[in-house]
């Protein structure tokens, strides 16, 4: 072997040195994006290279697999098939998680809560208190037969830091905040000129164990003046009963590992933590025992359960570095299967997969970088055959990313992020919150 | 408005290899270029606070470092490429699990032969520490792959 220094060197000029350069001109004619949510790995990409249409009554997927054709019966059945969509909201604030709640649709991010009964009209439910730092979040929210939980990261007082925060409504309407110091945990310190680390924050919400269990970190890094030299926080778990009162269970996960997210099934709790060379999934019935099963070789953003499938969408490093779309399934957790990885050079980011037990919607952007994408979104019945979905070819094009979607009634909501203006000063870039819907006249509202 | 775009063309065409670089450092080629395009972009849209700035090109990676999704999902770095038999196949996963500065002082220094007072510029921070960070970059990568002190 060479010294270390010259390993560095050829490892650099061989591996690292191949980054397209950024033009001025690039950044001159558009505008940077919000950033997506805090907590959840945004990975490259899964799209489907195949097409959908409707023709003759009939729709017809084309299957990416060789370009069979499969025809789909769901127009005339129970679950119709997703495939057509349209605006109903734009909201001038930042939403990047949707999910349907008796009675409606509650969205979350930076922008706090906010509710709808019919995917079009909304209202701001509750702005979560601003650390002096950064920016508060809601990440996701569960329902309960007591109400609803949300949980994020909010301020805590008398500091710059965020905190671990949980809210309860028992309609969707109405948030109060729980004050638990399970959620608040002595760390060590954190520099008051550094707002970078939270304290402790919450990346997901889901049911199993004792009732709940939600999925996040504690800040265990240390700092040497305003560096902080080891890994800055801890995968942890927090348990509760009827999201009231909050149990901590410290290092749950890989010290390395950040979770990402999370399903429940039967009780049973399936975690996904990004590590270094992958992501790895664990399994608990409790909440607080956790067992390592399986690892998944790429970057997962979001999973979901899909009949007896857990679905888990993300990517992997391709040949041009450029992030290749992957959907990965798996019967147990144990082991996982790549049933799509995405053709194209373009860089794709999967942000959300949801089921409602017929269809599968992936949705995400598709582009060269932050400044220049568009929304796309991907459908399947069985998650093994995938389909992009288009609208005339430009259903989603003037949108710069769809986050998430949710299943609502017979249909399907889903919220992105859109921009107008040229991106010049006299014309900037302004960007919002988008809502669309597919199938909503036989929404259950 | 011509004269803003020249000036931050310019701007751009002195700065973001440099940045390019140091990006590719701290959150791997894979992150780069997006979050060099974030901090160029932040830069554009501040422009006339940032042109005025005793040290531009180091706030506006400053900036891209902030908000850098890589710091959060630390996307894994690419392998040893088999045309480097004599590299450590453990050397990516080494450099991942450095501190920041430590990574970055290290791949500037030592894979793109910067100066340490290059380093200590783009970073904010004084030579003396740009070298604590290599020697203690070099210290951690040789305990973490077992390397012994003299090759």
């Amino acid at each position: 072997m060479a010294d270390l220094e010259t390993q560095v060197r050829q490892y650099t000029k061989s591996a690292l040195d191949h980054v397209e350069p950024v033009r001025a001109d690039e950044i001159t004619t558009t505008e940077r994006l919000p950033r997506g949510p805090r907590g959840r790995a945004r990975l490259a990409v899964a799209v489907a290279a195949s097409a959908l249409f409707v023709g003759g009554g009939a729709l017809w997927i084309v299957s990416r697999h060789g370009g069979d054709k499969v025809r789909v019966t769901s127009q005339s059945g129970a679950s119709p098939a997703p495939t057509h969509w349209t605006q109903t909201a734009s909201l001038d604030t930042e939403l990047s998680n949707i999910i349907a709640v008796r009675g409606g649709i509650v969205a979350t991010g930076y922008g706090g809560i906010w509710f709808s009964s019919d995917a079009r009209s909304w209202k701001n439910m509750l702005t979560p208190e601003q650390p002096g730092g950064s920016a508060p979040y809601v990440s996701d929210v569960v329902a309960t037969s007591h109400g609803l939980v949300a949980v994020g990261t909010a301020a805590e007082p008398g500091t710059s830091h965020g905190v671990a925060a949980v809210w309860t409504s028992p309609d969707g309407r109405a948030w109060t905040r729980v004050r638990d110091s399970a959620l608040e945990p002595s760390t060590p310190p954190i520099p008051s000129n550094n707002t970078s680390p939270d304290r402790s924050s919450i990346a997901a919400i889901v049911r199993g164990g004792p009732g709940l269990v939600a999925i996040g970190e504690v800040f265990s890094g240390t700092f040497n003046g305003p560096t902080l030299v080891t890994p800055c926080c801890t995968p942890t778990v927090w348990t509760s009963r009827d999201g009231s009162t909050w149990t901590r269970i410290d290092k749950a996960g890989d010290p390395g590992g950040r979770f990402v997210d999370a399903v429940g099934r039967n009780g049973t709790v399936v975690a996904l933590a990004s590590m270094v060379n992958g992501t790895d999934v664990s399994k608990s019935d409790d909440g607080a025992h956790w067992q390592h099963v399986g690892i998944v070789r790429g970057s997962v953003s979001s999973v979901a359960i899909h009949g007896n499938t857990i679905v888990a969408v993300g990517s992997i490093a391709a040949a041009n570095r450029n992030g290749r779309a992957v959907i990965w399934t798996s019967r147990t957790g144990v082991t996982w299967r790549q049933v799509y990885a995405e053709p194209s050079a373009r860089i794709t980011d999967n942000k959300s997969v949801v089921s409602n037990g017929h269809w599968l919607v992936v949705v995400g952007y598709r582009g060269r970088f932050e400044v220049n994408t568009r929304g796309v979104m991907a459908i399947s019945k069985d998650a093994k055959h995938w389909a992009e979905v288009r609208r005339d070819g430009d259903v989603f094009t003037s949108d710069a990313y769809l986050n998430s979607a949710t299943a609502f009634g017979q249909g399907f909501v889903a919220v992105g992020t859109a921009r107008t203006g040229a991106g010049t000063p006299s014309n900037p870039v302004q960007s919002h919150t988008v809502v669309f819907s597919s199938n909503l006249k036989s929404a259950r509202t | 408005v011509q004269d803003r775009d020249a000036e931050f063309s310019e701007f751009v065409a002195a700065t973001e290899p440099r940045l390019r670089r140091a990006l590719t450092a701290l959150c791997g080629p894979e992150e780069a270029r997006d979050a060099t395009a974030e901090g160029l972009t932040y830069a554009w849209q501040h422009w006339e606070r940032v042109r005025a700035m005793k040290n531009p090109a180091g706030y506006v990676y400053r900036v891209a470092r902030s908000r850098s999704r890589a710091r959060k999902t630390r996307p894994p770095w690419p392998e040893v490429p088999s045309s480097l038999p004599e590299v450590e196949p453990g050397l990516p996963a080494a450099l991942a699990v450095l501190p920041e500065r430590q990574r970055v002082a290290v791949v500037l220094v030592h894979g793109w032969d910067w100066t340490p007072v290059e380093v200590a510029q783009l970073l904010g921070i004084s030579v003396s520490t740009v070298r604590n960070h290599v020697a203690r970059g070099l210290e951690r990568l040789r305990n973490l792959l077992g390397v012994r002190i003299n090759g």
